[in-house]
């Protein structure tokens, strides 16, 4: 149920209101009425719930260029700008942050809900395109944050497709390698998978033990034979250095002889005297004191040292190839010990060996004793590894292919194990991705159900409405069945379908008018408004009618009281004087509505305000308050006279005279029902509550015949013509108390004829038989002129 | 005025909790996000990879009773 009643909203330096301005709403009317010419400041007030309420730029958003910062008024600054709303409930101020486009309002929560129709609404609403209208309603059909959910779902339920289809593909691969497998061997027990299963069981220990033995012994035999190598290089160099010796030798022995006899410490001594004889230019001899000839001499001395020389090369040599061959000695007993050494090692692996390739070679092992016996000679111990070693060799190729076949083995259980493993794994993940996928799939088609649902919940319950709604502005009128429809290919957008006499199901603005449009726009924010309303509704309509004839609009009156129940507030801006016009004549329940007028818009003024009136109360008003105007008071009794006769003579179609200009003088309204069976007919009864005996509520019919007021206003009609209207000397001689008493006359029929609840006529006719007011307390009879 | 994804989200939740795709233990704070849209492809798979685990550990927990 509605529970918020307005009070107040101040603008201060706000859109239009150059100056602050307060609009005060009267609390027990649900309807507002803001009437204002064009450019009064009707679209600020309505920008200003807009700003204050849903914390939006209002009508400056619907237009396309439009300057943010014409917010604030041109006489103030952003930082002053305030918006404030005073209701039943709480007051609320609303604020631009400063520096920046954020509106804060405080307090934050609790703030009416204010739903704003503008005519911009109304034609994003009919004419757009699917997709513009979806925009138009989104706020209450918007589920982008599910849609978002809902295609992440859609994407995992792919991904794990794709992870399905690759465990499938995994299993199969592996199932494949294990059934190949199986068949090269020659397809043991029951099934594949079966004997992968013994296979996998299998203990490997033994065959890995089998293979790191036999690659142990493999290397010994190759680190002997590496040593047996390098002792063989060994040998050869001492073989090599042996003779290298001995031709050496020969050639030393050679160059002796041809100087057997000589002292080989004579060459030092010639070298030193072919020194002396070059270095002393002396002709005799130091020795024997005799005359030499130095040249001679010289080339004597050479002769015999070259001769030396050559015995002494020979010798140099020999010494040089001796000790390459004591080198060569030396590291062929290296060898040798690094050769028994590593042997040494080896032998207990060779003869503690249990492999068959071992036992079947029989190793001797009288040489492995002598190998690993050190009191022997190095020679013997290597002759008896010598030994052995001719025997690895056969031995090495036998070991090479028992480890191939441990080797062998052990990989294919490998094999075996890992597309085990591969094949449970895969239909593991299989069995899990698909149960996975099953709920995933469920949960897509929920949520696009649930999704979905809303939306025809949402979109059917509107249509259902709006279809009531229309009803009442078009009745009987062949057009309507109002559907609103999501396209289900194409999220976003909205389609509205309608019934137009004999063609159903068509875009109403393809064979609906203008104005039937207008109404349809109305309609579906109505019924929007309505599904969504909150405790704290309030519905503004904002310029929301340009022109409606006056039948449509008695209809659209009676609707928005209709609705008026279901919102805290209705506030209608309008410039349409018409739709005004009918609530202060009497026409519509006027005291249903709180009149507010706003005058024209000037700079320096900004937007003003004033209150109206029904006619019946400005009269009374005119009447009582003082200063008294007499030509007002006559004016306006006048008017409202001819409105109210006006009404009778069309409710009776009595007789008046036919013009080329439209209107009739009050003379001729007066006169009008001279029927003689209609005048003593017309009476009006209104309800009224009396206490009975028991002092219980009762309902009470007075009734209260029109022909003596309207006996009465003839008397005095020449009055308003006299004093109201014209200009004339008999209107001097016409006392105040004249004015005085047609007024009188005037609100004594108006008291009598307009309703004290809504402020209207007597003007339905749904009982049959009497005229009545909205409110049903006053009827006026009789139905039709008494034949 | 309810957020058309917020009613939805809360169905959805309802939903799934009614026909046994999700436990209720799952679903908690589900709904929030859903509303918002944060919910990525691998919260989903995460959400339901949890489920599982949750159903599992309460039929063992089931078992265990028995």
């Amino acid at each position: 149920m509605p529970k918020l009643k307005l009070k107040s909203i101040e603008l201060t330096y706000f859109r239009g209101a150059t100056l602050p301005v307060k609009i005060d709403f009267a609390p027990d009317k649900k309807v507002t009425m803001i009437y204002g010419e064009n450019g009064c400041g009707k679209s600020s007030v309505v920008d200003a719930f807009d700003f204050l309420c849903e914390q939006d730029f209002g009508s400056l958003n619907d237009r396309k260029g439009a300057d943010k910062d014409l917010l604030t008024s041109i006489t103030g600054t952003s930082d002053q700008l305030r918006v404030k709303l005073t209701a039943d409930v709480g007051t609320w101020e609303a604020q631009l942050k400063p520096g920046s486009k954020t509106i804060i309002v405080k307090p934050s929560s609790g703030c009416p809900d204010a739903r704003i129709l503008r005519r911009s609404n109304i034609l994003r609403l009919i004419d757009e395109i699917p997709s513009k209208r979806f925009e138009a309603l989104k706020e209450y059909i918007d589920v982008s944050g599910i849609e978002k959910c809902e295609k992440t779902l859609g994407d995992a339920i792919r991904l794990k497709e794709n992870e399905l289809a690759s465990h499938i593909q995994s299993f199969a691969q592996a199932e494949n390698s294990l059934a190949q497998m199986w068949v090269a061997e020659k397809s043991p027990g029951k099934s594949a998978e079966k004997w992968a299963e013994e296979e996998s069981a299998k203990d490997a220990t033994q065959l890995q033990s089998t293979s790191a033995e036999v690659g142990k012994l493999l290397s010994a035999i190759a680190d002997l034979e590496r040593l047996k190598e390098a002792r063989e290089k060994m040998l050869k160099r001492v073989s090599d250095a042996s003779s290298a010796h001995k031709t050496a030798l020969d050639e030393q022995k050679a160059e002796e002889k041809k100087f057997i006899g000589e002292n080989p410490a004579v060459l030092e001594l010639l070298r030193r005297a072919r020194e002396f004889v070059v270095g002393n230019p002396d002709k005799i001899c130091p020795v024997c004191q005799q005359t030499a000839d130095n040249a001679h001499l010289t080339q004597e001395l050479e002769k015999r040292i070259s001769a030396m020389s050559a015995l002494t090369i020979a010798t140099n040599k020999t010494d040089a190839a001796k000790r390459t061959l004591d080198a060569a000695n030396a590291q062929l007993a290296s060898a040798d010990t690094q050769f028994i050494e590593s042997a040494e090692k080896a032998a207990p692996k060779f003869t503690a060996s249990k492999l068959p390739p071992v036992i079947a070679a029989k190793l001797p092992a009288t040489e492995f004793g002598q190998i690993i016996n050190v009191s022997l000679d190095l020679g013997v111990r290597v002759a008896a590894l010598l030994k052995i070693i001719a025997l690895l060799e056969p031995l090495k190729i036998t070991l090479e292919a028992h480890r191939k076949s441990a080797d062998t083995t052990i990989a294919q259980r490998t094999a075996i194990a890992s597309q085990l493993k591969q094949i449970k794994q895969s239909r593991l993940a299989q069995e899990t991705t698909t149960a996975l996928l099953g709920k995933m799939r469920l949960a897509l088609d929920v949520v696009g159900a649930t999704r979905k649902a809303f939306v025809k919940e949402v979109l059917d319950a509107i249509s259902t409405e709006v279809k009531t709604l229309f009803a009442k502005l078009h009745p009987k009128e062949s057009l309507g069945n109002i559907k609103l429809s999501l396209d289900t290919d194409n999220f976003g957008s909205l389609h509205l379908h309608g019934d137009f006499h004999s063609v159903k199901d068509v875009p109403p603005q393809s064979v609906f008018s203008e104005s039937h449009l207008d109404t349809l726009g109305f309609c579906v924010f109505l019924a929007l408004a309505k599904h969504y309303k909150t405790e704290n509704t309030i519905i503004i309509l904002d310029d929301v009618l340009t022109s409606v004839d006056a039948q449509h609009l008695d209809r659209f009156i009676n609707l928005i009281h209709d609705e008026e129940q279901h919102f805290s507030q209705i506030i209608i801006t309008t410039h349409y004087r018409p739709w005004c016009e009918k609530y202060r004549h009497h026409r519509a329940p006027g005291n249903k509505v709180h009149f507010i007028e706003f005058r024209g818009w000037a700079l320096e003024s900004g937007i003003r305000v004033q209150q109206m009136k029904l006619c019946l109360d400005e009269l009374r008003q005119a009447l009582t308050v003082p200063p008294f105007d007499r030509q007002i008071v006559a004016s306006k009794s006048g008017i409202f006279l001819e409105s109210m006769l006006e009404f009778l003579a069309r409710m009776y179609e009595c007789r008046l005279p036919l013009k080329a200009r439209s209107g009739y003088t009050l003379g001729e309204l007066t006169t009008c029902f001279s029927s003689k069976k209609l005048l003593p007919a017309l009476t009006i009864e209104r309800s009224t509550i009396q206490k009975d005996a028991v002092g219980k509520d009762q309902e009470i019919w007075v009734k209260m015949p029109l022909a003596p007021l309207i006996a009465q206003i003839k008397e005095w009609a020449e009055v308003r013509n006299l004093v109201g209207c014209h200009f004339n000397e008999l209107g001097a001689l016409s006392v105040d108390k004249d004015v005085e008493e047609l007024a009188k006359a005037t609100l004594a029929l108006g008291d009598t004829m307009v309703c004290p609840d809504g402020g209207d006529f007597p003007s339905r006719d749904v009982s049959g038989s009497y005229h009545e007011t909205k409110s049903k307390k006053v009827r006026l009879h009789p139905f039709v002129e008494p034949s | 005025m309810s957020n058309p994804n917020q009613i939805v989200a809360e169905r959805i939740v309802a939903a799934l909790e009614a026909k046994d795709i999700l436990l209720p233990a799952s679903t908690k704070g589900l709904a929030g996000k859903l509303e918002v849209g944060r919910y990525s492809s691998s919260d989903w798979v995460t959400l339901f990879g949890l489920d599982d685990k949750t159903r599992k550990q309460n039929a063992k927990a089931e078992t265990q009773k028995h």
